[in-house]
């Protein structure tokens, strides 16, 4: 740091806080373009489609080795309050132990064609014509839960949601031939229950 | 407990985590084997504990990855075919690409049938350049398998693996599809050697309970089920991170999550607990691939980068690493460097003023254990 400051006529202490906060704004810089590139397209959760909804944060989160010594020059470089938590060095170790199995499948059901594909699981039905919504989303549920077991996911460790769901009717001369049914229905990320459902969790 | 492990670009971390609580965490040199690097972050963390009571393992390793972008892929054959529209081989990829005749429209109906002449003139061309795995993608199998599944039938079991393009994932999008399985095929042989020494490894430990890879959406597979489509996994740093902030954080509102390492800083948003989604498919090296991943970024920046005044003065942080801290008898001052100066870091040697002391333990690590807390 010394070597650093000498030519710029700084001392230690004050060249060692400009890397500090050099380094923050580096980090705010690339944090404002990521968060520029997430606001210019519409944002998934595994949940929902947001259009229109600005992501902005009201807080950060900071872990690694490094976090609680830099995480003040972030509050100041990002202009957010800024908290470390507990185990901030191995949290992805962490992520690593207690995060539980996920999965997703596709369901295709053409009514005019007659067959209900899952090609993630390699799925082929015949259907009938009179194959509804609601059959499609029983099949594809029970499609998902047997792939998230094959996957390793425990009885009772599987949250479900749909994230995609439409039928249209297919047109054929100005007749309808049929109807399309699009699902896809995912076991979402999230924690092992042995970690989830205690009641004191160290935050 | 569970046991839970992420390889880092400097350091491998490892945890053993009872119930909520994380009993157990230790810092380990990542060196250039992946299974030597596992073996003693597995010796240092268990050291005491009996192996029969850890009930769960987890992994996030940087083994595909690191193959993908110093290109140590198995070359892969791949056999595609689209029908009338865009030509495939736009999107040629591997050391034996070629387009068969044959088309299945998008609402899944066979429109020409698959080309058999051309399928074995293709198989026998692969197998003519001693290639062992093997893709074959059509265009609109998602839609309707029936062409991937003859062209599986007619190459037969002569190869050492066969990745099919509509497993990959049921979104419509053939040039990911194609990348996304060849990827699948090429990355076969080394993921399939690790998972075997991975297995061997633990079994000789007597670590019986199951174990599971973290995959770039943050969930999970069995390591057995791992190896059929090895590119899902690749990349699960940034989810063992934002995984990790789940864990630790209730992540109310809109959070930012940044992961500091020494090489790198990631960078994810957490909406009220349900991470951003990346929309397409996580891009591996230079491969766009359709494998589900939460969206993250990754800047080449952090507590090990290179600090330096450019040439017109202008003070730089990143995005080199030339190695340890100064402080750690590294070449060059980094960030971490900086922190010592201050006193917000107790490890290393600090040479001004004139003593020059060493301050415990193994200087080379983060090693979380030892450091003073200062905030």
């Amino acid at each position: 740091m010394a070597d650093l400051g000498k030519p710029l006529g700084m001392g230690i202490k004050e060249m060692a806080e400009m890397v500090l906060t050099a380094m923050a704004e580096s980090i705010a810089d690339a944090v404002r373009a990521f968060l520029m590139e997430i606001n210019a397209q519409p944002v998934y959760t595994v949940h929902e489609v947001l259009e229109d909804t600005p992501i902005d944060p009201a807080s950060a989160l900071i872990i690694g080795g490094p976090a609680p010594q830099i995480s003040q020059y972030m509050a100041r470089a990002l202009d957010l309050p800024c908290r470390v938590p507990a185990h901030y060095g191995v949290a992805n170790a962490v992520g690593a132990a207690v995060a539980r199995v996920t999965t997703s499948v596709t369901l295709q059901a053409d009514t005019e064609r007659g067959v209900a594909v899952i090609p993630e699981a390699n799925i082929e039905r015949r259907i009938t014509p009179r194959f509804s919504m609601e059959e499609a989303v029983d099949l594809g549920r029970q499609i998902l839960e047997e792939q998230a077991r094959h996957m390793g996911a425990d009885q009772g460790d599987l949250a479900t949601v749909i994230t995609e769901q439409a039928m249209f009717h297919m047109i054929r001369q100005g007749r309808i031939t049929g109807e399309n049914i699009r699902l896809k229905l995912s076991v979402v990320p999230g924690l092992v229950p042995q970690w989830a459902d205690q009641d004191d969790p160290e935050r | 407990m569970i046991l839970g492990l992420d390889v880092g670009g400097t350091q491998t971390d490892a945890v053993l985590v009872a119930g909520n609580q994380v009993v157990r965490t230790t810092k380990t040199p990542t060196g250039d084997d992946l299974l030597k690097t596992l073996k003693a972050a597995i010796d240092h963390t268990l050291d005491d504990v009996d192996a029969r009571q850890i009930e769960r393992m987890g992994f996030s390793t940087t083994m595909a990855i690191n193959a993908i972008v110093q290109d140590r892929l198995e070359p892969a054959g791949m056999i595609v075919s689209a029908g009338p529209g865009m030509d495939p081989g736009w999107f040629a990829v591997g050391p034996s690409y070629h387009v068969v005749d044959g088309c299945i429209d998008h609402q899944g109906y066979e429109v020409e049938p698959l080309d058999k002449d051309g399928m074995a003139d293709a198989v026998s061309q692969i197998r003519e350049s001693h290639i062992r795995v093997i893709g074959v993608v059509g265009k609109f199998s998602v839609r309707n398998p029936i062409h991937e599944h003859q062209m599986t039938t007619w190459i037969g079991d002569e190869f050492l693996h066969l990745a099919m393009g509509h497993q990959v994932s049921g979104a419509l999008n053939f040039p990911r599809r194609i990348t996304t399985t060849y990827l699948n095929a090429a990355l076969y042989p080394i993921q399939a050697q690790f998972s075997e020494a991975l297995n061997h490894l633990l079994d000789k430990k007597g670590l019986s309970a199951p174990r599971y890879l973290l995959k770039p959406d943050g969930g999970t597979v069995l390591l057995s089920q791992g190896n059929q489509s090895p590119a899902r996994m690749a990349q699960s740093g940034p989810a063992a991170s934002v995984m990790g902030a789940l864990a630790l954080d209730d992540c109310k509102g809109t959070t930012l999550v940044l992961d500091i390492g020494g090489t790198t800083t990631d960078m994810a948003v957490i909406l009220d607990g349900a991470p951003l989604m990346n929309p397409h498919g996580i891009r591996l090296g230079g491969y766009q691939t359709l494998i589900r991943s939460l969206l993250t970024h990754s800047l080449g920046l952090g507590g090990d980068s290179e600090v330096r005044i450019d040439g017109r003065g202008v003070l730089r942080v990143g995005p080199q690493r030339q190695g340890p801290p100064k402080a750690l008898d590294g070449p060059v001052p980094t960030p971490t460097d900086a922190m010592i100066a201050l006193d917000l870091l107790n490890v290393g040697i600090r040479k001004p003023p004139k003593q020059r002391w060493r301050i415990s333990g193994n200087p080379s690590v983060w090693e979380s254990k030892r450091w003073r807390k200062w905030f």
